[in-house]
């Protein structure tokens, strides 16, 4: 109970998580294994060592499609230092995936399938965002998660302060790469 | 296990599952009224829907393909038709930080459906149902597309002599 007014204090104070969120660990990502486009499995466990930004998606949400080009200009800028992208798309079939964000946005990262959306739905924080259905997903969401696999920023949805360059992502990311 | 803790665990399954339930059908928009009476003359019904306080749906013709546009599709008695429903002007809803401008439907969203009836058709009254297909967003997140299904009764008037 105590967990749950916190979080409700922390929304009302500060409207969505983001760098400026003061905690800034979010816990452990989940484990998780996704299909890519090729069929490949993706275990996140293959990541550890890097840093891993995450974005959930579906090729209907305007705001993914408005950040799908900076992400991937980050994942450019990012890649001699460590960094990886990783994109999971929410119950879609691969070829509409394929066609209108891959091959539309030129990604050069893994987009993995999450065909029935649990993977997405277990980043969904239970204390922080109550009322969050339990068949939805945080689409247009980043996550960030550090070498030792722990989240350090997740950003939900604001779309009065939609934030498109992902600059409160790089910025955290920068932060704590410099702190290294 | 006592009797007391079995019916507290049978009553938060029940909750629990209620909660499920409902979450997985909630709707943000319904049908608030429509309009009864036909005339064969001006055959046309119009429908009014409104969109949860808060929430936006995107426009019957988003400017981005990829976007999931609101449709309403009826079935009609036989002889009965529709054109193509009218959606009233979309509201611009511009995404910051960028040069997208979302076309949205928010509020009151009055449709009118204009109808082609055949000469067989006798006066009286009649069932029609309906689904309304639409994508809605809030300021935090964006919801699955849903399907908001709906039944009216109609009552095509007599031709007056």
């Amino acid at each position: 109970m105590k967990k749950w007014i916190f979080a409700l204090g922390l929304l009302l104070a500060s409207g969505p998580l983001s760098a400026q969120d003061p905690v800034g660990d979010y816990g452990e990502v989940p484990a998780f294994v996704l299909n890519d486009l090729n069929g490949q499995a993706v275990d996140i466990e293959g990541y550890d060592g890097s840093y891993v930004v995450i974005h959930i998606a579906a090729t209907w949400c305007p705001f993914c499609n408005a950040e799908a080009p900076y992400l991937q200009q980050l994942s450019q800028e990012y890649a001699e230092k460590n960094v990886k992208v990783l994109l999971i798309d929410v119950k879609e079939p691969p070829e509409l995936v394929r066609e209108k964000l891959q091959d539309k946005f030129g990604f050069t990262f893994p987009v993995l399938l999450d065909r029935d959306g649990t993977v997405a739905a277990s980043f969904a924080p239970e204390d922080v965002l109550p009322d969050l259905a339990r068949d939805e997903v945080m689409l247009a969401s980043n996550l960030l998660v550090d070498p030792e696999g722990r989240i350090r920023f997740m950003s939900l949805l604001d779309s009065r302060n939609f934030d498109a360059k992902l600059i409160a992502l790089k910025a955290r990311l920068d932060e704590l790469l410099a702190s290294n | 296990m006592n009797s007391s803790l079995q019916i507290s665990r049978v009553l938060l399954f029940l909750l629990v599952s209620t909660s499920l339930l409902r979450a997985q059908t909630r709707q943000w928009v319904r049908v608030i009224d429509a309009s009864r009476e036909i005339n064969r003359a001006k055959a046309e019904i119009l429908l009014e829907f409104e969109v949860e306080a808060g929430y936006h749906i995107q426009s019957h013709r988003p400017e981005d393909p990829l976007l999931i546009p609101t449709e309403l599709i009826f079935q009609w008695p036989e002889g009965i038709a529709n054109s193509p429903p009218v959606f009233p002007p979309a509201e611009p809803f511009p995404l910051l930080g960028t040069e997208t401008v979302l076309q949205v439907y928010s509020g009151l969203l009055p449709v009118r459906v204009p109808l082609q009836i055949e000469a067989g058709v006798i006066a009286g009254e009649y069932a029609v149902s309906g689904i309304l297909t639409y994508q809605a967003c809030d300021d935090w997140k964006c919801y699955f597309p849903r399907e908001l299904p709906f039944t009216m009764g109609i009552r095509l008037k007599a031709d007056i002599p």
